[in-house]
């Protein structure tokens, strides 16, 4: 067997071995998360409800937790392990510190995870039904925060370890450009390391102290500003490893190469620079920050919009390339040359066109003016369900489906499948994501079981609520029906026999690392650039926030993990249910 | 054509052309209902853009067969 014809798992079987454990983890979440996505959309359009409403917000917990944290990290993590191996031709300095990192991230997940489930259970008296957004006044059990802090320990440690890796093969390749994929991973995690001092201080210093009795109050504000700090680049730790595949494996699957190598490089520094000093932007309504830095946030957070858009070109770019290449010819003809019939081709282009869609809305998220109108709205899902569910989970089930081989030897068990469950995914999510982002214009809110009021019609410019909540329940049918088809078809290709020859190359792009000047490699510049962004950001912020509430409040209860805990503004409740303290 | 051949072979762009145009179509919905307040009936519009848009297909696909058994 050549060279060209080893696959990752022929070449690097232990290293092939820790990607598919981590893949393991993510899909498992995935699946998970899925049910819990579909309770939830039957429950709220009271199409079908399987759980009492109390239960809604350990479903919905779970659902954000599993599919945002777990899903995306896990895969993440595979992916870059693969990604760093693959471009340096090199393994991990040592494999056994690799193998420690993720045992320590899976088992942090499975401590948050378990925490969050414990909550279907009344009689246990553990519960973390504090949503993924986890900032005080909800308080979760002590074991929820533990477990989140062993999970982040893991995702710091496996960038020491691809840190670690890169240095070592600089000392041997002291000229070289850093290979792309590894230069995307090292500032996905300079970024990561950034964006996690705050939920670090958040978490080690004010929720799980407070969660153990402790100390006896927090700041919210303090808090969830602390969130939003981790909160927002949060989203492009998810988003980077899709924009790794669409920059170097989607110009193969078209039949071309990548356009623009240094493009690519300037896109992934903009994430380091921008995307932590923007957070506030999730703050709009919030009082106790003053509008000036809510205006900073939110002038930055359009600046964000530049790498955006560039990878819109150079993804394109690439895209109508390999077209070409494959002998589209017109202005638009070239579409059709495209495989339209590789899962792992559609799948990535059609996520890749939501993200478009995505990427308005999200502009009408940042703008503090017409923030006001989506506040708290279902629109917000609709947004993120068109980013990260759509752009982030779609491209890592698309990306599986070529990764697959590389990483087991065997093929998948059916193309066709693969190609009906992404297009099942663009089909559902535009019926879902339309229905939510209607209904949040007129109003309907976000993150309730119940959002029907009683006694209170929405008003709606056409159609009907009626109509928007079967849409939504259609749509996320077709999303869990597609979830279904993306596990089953990867647990039957299991069963396929090994066969060998299977390697495949990612091509050198049209323009490579040498039309860019040497200082984008600049890891330390970034680094620090981006800190100091984030200092500008957030110091007068913090320092007002502290100044006026206090480093840990002005007191008042946490608000209980369970409906019927012990929170004084539901005695009403409780007579009404006839419940006592 | 032969007798055992199914009258439309999957193909992939003809697949993703059809979800995305129903898709199109679905969103063109929304903008008629919000931006200039015309409130077309869900079901019957939608189903009548996937019959028309099935029809385009199999056209399609007739004439791409055609064609290539004519080279």
């Amino acid at each position: 067997m050549s060279v060209e014809q080893e696959t990752f798992a022929d070449r690097y079987p232990e290293e092939a071995e820790l990607v598919r454990r981590s893949f393991l983890v993510a899909f498992t979440a995935l699946g998970l998360g899925a049910l819990f996505g579909i309770i939830q959309a039957l429950h709220r359009t009271n199409v079908l409800r399987l759980i009492p409403s109390t239960d809604y917000y350990t479903v919905l917990t779970a659902h954000g937790v599993l599919l945002v944290i777990v899903f995306t990290i896990f895969y993440l993590v595979g992916l870059y392990q693969w990604a760093v191996t693959r471009s340096l031709d090199r393994s991990p300095t040592n494999i056994n510190f690799t193998r420690s990192w993720l045992t320590l991230m899976t088992i942090g997940s499975v401590i948050t995870g378990v925490t969050i489930l414990l909550g279907f259970v009344d009689q246990i008296g553990i519960s973390a039904d504090v949503l993924f957004t986890f900032y005080a006044p909800l308080q979760a059990h002590p074991l929820f925060y533990t477990g989140l802090v062993v999970f982040i320990i893991g995702t710091w440690l496996a960038g020491v370890d691809w840190f670690r890796t890169w240095l070592h093969w600089k000392q041997d390749n002291p000229d070289e450009r850093i290979p792309l994929q590894t230069f995307m991973v090292l500032t996905t995690m300079i970024m990561w390391y950034v964006a996690t001092i705050g939920v670090a201080i958040a978490v080690l210093f004010f929720l799980l102290p407070w969660s153990l009795g402790l100390i006896d109050t927090v700041n919210p504000l303090l808090t969830r500003t602390l969130f939003w700090f981790f909160g927002h680049p949060v989203v492009y730790f998810w988003l980077l490893p899709a924009y790794m595949l669409w920059y170097t494996v989607l110009p193969k699957l078209a039949g071309g190469r990548l356009f623009s190598d240094p493009l690519a490089r300037v896109v992934f520094v903009l994430f380091v620079l921008l995307s932590t000093p923007v957070g506030i932007h999730h703050q709009y309504v919030d009082p106790g920050i003053a509008e000036g830095f809510k205006f900073i946030a939110m002038t930055n957070t359009m600046f964000l919009l530049l790498p955006s858009l560039l990878t819109a070109f150079t993804v394109v770019a690439s895209m109508e390339h390999g077209a070409r290449q494959r002998g589209g010819e017109g202005l638009f003809g070239w579409l059709t040359a495209l495989p339209w019939r590789d899962p792992a081709f559609t799948g990535m282009a059609l996520a890749g066109l939501m993200f478009a869609a995505g990427g308005f809305s999200g502009m009408i998220n940042a703008g503090m003016n017409i923030n006001y109108l989506v506040h708290n709205t279902i629109w917000v899902p609709g947004h993120f369900h068109l980013t990260v569910g759509t752009a982030v989970a779609l491209t890592m089930m698309a990306g599986t489906y070529w990764l697959w081989p590389q990483l087991t030897n065997r093929r998948l068990y059916s193309r066709p499948i693969g190609l009906f469950q992404v297009v099942t995914w663009f089909g559902g999510m535009a019926l879902m994501s339309n229905s939510m982002h209607v209904a949040g214009l007129y109003g309907v809110p976000r993150r309730t079981a119940e959002p029907q009021y009683s006694g209170f019609e929405f008003q709606t410019a056409f159609g009907s609520i009626a109509e928007l909540n079967i849409q939504l329940a259609v749509g996320g049918t077709l999303l869990f029906i597609s979830t279904l088809l993306f596990l089953g078809n990867l647990t039957l290709s299991l069963g396929n026999p090994k066969v060998e020859g299977m390697g495949q190359s990612l091509p050198e792009p049209l323009s490579g690392p040498e039309d860019s000047p040497r200082v984008l490699d600049n890891m330390k510049l970034w680094a620090g650039i981006a800190l100091v962004l984030v200092l500008l950001a957030y110091a007068l912020p913090l320092g007002a926030i502290i100044q006026n509430g206090g480093l840990f409040g002005t007191g008042g209860d946490a608000y209980p993990v369970s409906v019927l805990g012990s929170f004084d503004g539901l005695d009403a409740v409780r007579e009404l249910l006839g419940v006592g303290r | 054509m032969n007798d055992g051949e199914p009258i439309v072979k999957t193909r992939g762009g003809l697949l993703v052309a059809w979800a995305f145009l129903l898709v199109f179509g679905f969103e063109l919905r929304t903008a008629l209902g919000l931006f200039l307040g015309l409130d077309v009936p869900a079901v019957p519009y939608l189903g009548t853009l996937a019959i028309v848009l099935t029809l385009f297909a199999v056209l399609a696909d007739f004439q791409r067969t055609s064609a290539q058994r004519g080279a």
